[in-house]
């Protein structure tokens, strides 16, 4: 494959084989690996982020990689001509990858086709954001047998969320059962097509009942032009709580792709209690995206 | 305690009854409808209509903060005097029908008050102002029925758009008074040959 632009178009085998060689990259010790000594890698992120550009950073200096950051946040560089012209000018000074991040949706996959370089998607507007998918999965996988079968209920902005489009095609590749939730404004009902196994509610406790998995997601307000819903009530019938728990299976795991807002999407109890793997899914971003990393570079 | 209503006109749309009869009421339930129909207490119906009760899905109960014009009280037997059984008060009252704690207030004022069920209609957005969404699902999870803005419609479209799909959440209906009060205001009839003669 050709960089990384998302999970949709990758088959079960292709994702299973960046999963199966993120688990080689998990931290034993501190050690500095050789395999893309010389190689370069450019962050080009045209929207905030921390934890995926730190993650993405610390992932190519582990395996000996030298990485230079561009934060274009708050530049005039739009979608078009300029954008194309932007990545050309970076594409000739010959980095081996360009990681991405950028707030209109397509954006990375239509530079890729104007450039050579490979192209690393960390996030595309409200479309995909396939790195974190995979580092959910792990994480899942860290827990549990196989993805198969498992109900997994992701809940909030799903309108907004680039998370949940990525977890939803590479869930449904494994045959999981999803379930979308959140207040009907944030919940489109056209995204039950978009893949197989897919089924929304508007009831959070009907899509935390039985549940293996449940993902929270931020109201990303930076995306919305207006209040979709009353101030004062997201948490009260969307935010996670303790009680919530007791109606998914006993082994359930808490998921937040970051970064959490305490007392609106989820409650401290939760985000601090046994059942949360939030910072597991920090420590696995470094992993996976190292097996991404080396497997984009290593054509 | 048996209770029946002798020699009314029995209409009851929903089984296709209209006929003069007899309903024999056991407790709160209606055990017999049909003819010669006796019990411990009788009502002589004769020329009367005799209806299930009526829904009125929009009234105004005025209270909180008018209660020189209704109150919940007086307007509950108003409505039972004509037949109403249930009532839906719209939330232009003040303060305004826009959260749990109104709610609550006129669902324990009727409890303590009312004559017939007063089922309390939230509104739309708050203070009925037409800009932000009142708390649609908790004055839903505190009784109200449906939501409206009433005589202060919304005309932000966006907003109604947001208030419907919100509301959808929440299995809820949304009753819109359809007006453009920029269009309406000062107006007092349709624009036609009629006003034009006028």
């Amino acid at each position: 494959m050709r960089g990384l632009l998302g999970i949709e178009n990758l088959t079960r085998e292709e994702v299973q084989s960046i999963l199966d060689r993120a688990r080689d990259f998990q931290p034993r010790g501190r050690g500095k690996l050789d395999l893309l000594r010389g190689r370069m890698v450019v962050n080009l992120f045209f929207e905030a982020s921390t934890r995926t550009r730190t993650s993405f950073e610390i992932a190519a200096k582990r395996l000996g990689a030298d990485t230079i950051s561009i934060t274009a946040q708050g530049s005039s560089v739009s979608k078009g001509e300029s954008l194309v012209d932007t990545l050309n000018t970076l594409a000739a000074m010959r980095p081996d990858a360009i990681i991405m991040r950028h707030a209109a949706s397509g954006a990375p996959h239509f530079l890729q086709r104007y450039l050579e370089t490979p192209i690393i998607n960390a996030g595309d507007g409200t479309h995909e954001h396939p790195t974190q998918a995979l580092l959910d999965a792990r994480t899942i996988l860290d827990r549990g047998a196989s993805l198969e079968g498992i109900r997994v209920a992701i809940i909030g902005d799903i309108a907004h969320s680039r998370v949940a489009r990525s977890n939803v095609y590479l869930l449904s590749k494994f045959g999981a059962e999803i379930v979308l939730c959140g207040p009907a404004s944030l919940l489109p009902v056209e995204l039950k097509q978009i893949a197989p196994g897919v089924t929304l509610t508007t009831d959070m406790r009907e899509a935390i009942r039985q549940a293996d998995v449940i993902m929270m997601l931020r109201v990303q307000l930076e995306r919305q032009h207006e209040a979709a819903f009353p101030s004062g009530e997201y948490f009260s019938f969307y935010g996670l709580r303790l009680e919530h728990l007791e109606l998914a299976k006993p082994h359930v795991i808490v998921m937040h792709p970051g970064p959490i807002n305490r007392g609106r999407e989820i409650s401290s109890e939760v985000a601090d209690s046994q059942r949360s793997v939030i910072l597991n899914q920090v420590e696995n971003g470094v992993a996976v995206r190292m097996a991404v990393l080396e497997r984009v570079l290593a054509q | 305690m048996s209770f029946v209503i002798k020699n009314g006109r029995v209409i009851d749309p929903a089984s296709g009854h209209d006929g003069v009869a007899d309903v024999l009421i056991d407790g709160s339930v209606i055990r017999e409808i049909g003819r010669e129909l006796s019990g411990t207490e009788v009502f002589d119906a004769s020329g009367f209509i005799v209806a299930p009760g009526f829904i009125d899905m929009h009234v105004h109960l005025r209270e909180p903060g008018f209660e020189h014009a209704e109150t919940i009280e007086s307007g509950s037997r108003a409505a039972a005097a004509g037949g109403f059984t249930s009532i839906c008060p719209m939330p232009n009252t003040s303060p305004v029908n826009d959260n749990a704690t109104v709610t609550s207030y006129i669902i324990e004022k009727a409890r303590r008050h009312a004559v017939v069920n007063v089922w309390p209609i939230g509104a739309i957005t708050k203070a009925s102002a037409g800009e932000e969404l009142a708390s649609i699902g908790s004055m839903k999870d505190a009784g109200c029925v449906a939501i409206s803005d009433d005589g202060r419609p919304v005309m932000n479209a966006r907003v109604m758009r947001r208030a419907m799909e919100f509301a959808r959440s929440f299995g809820i209906p949304v009753i819109d008074h359809c007006e453009d009060l920029h269009l309406s205001a000062g107006g007092d009839m349709h624009e036609g040959l009629e006003s034009v003669r006028l």
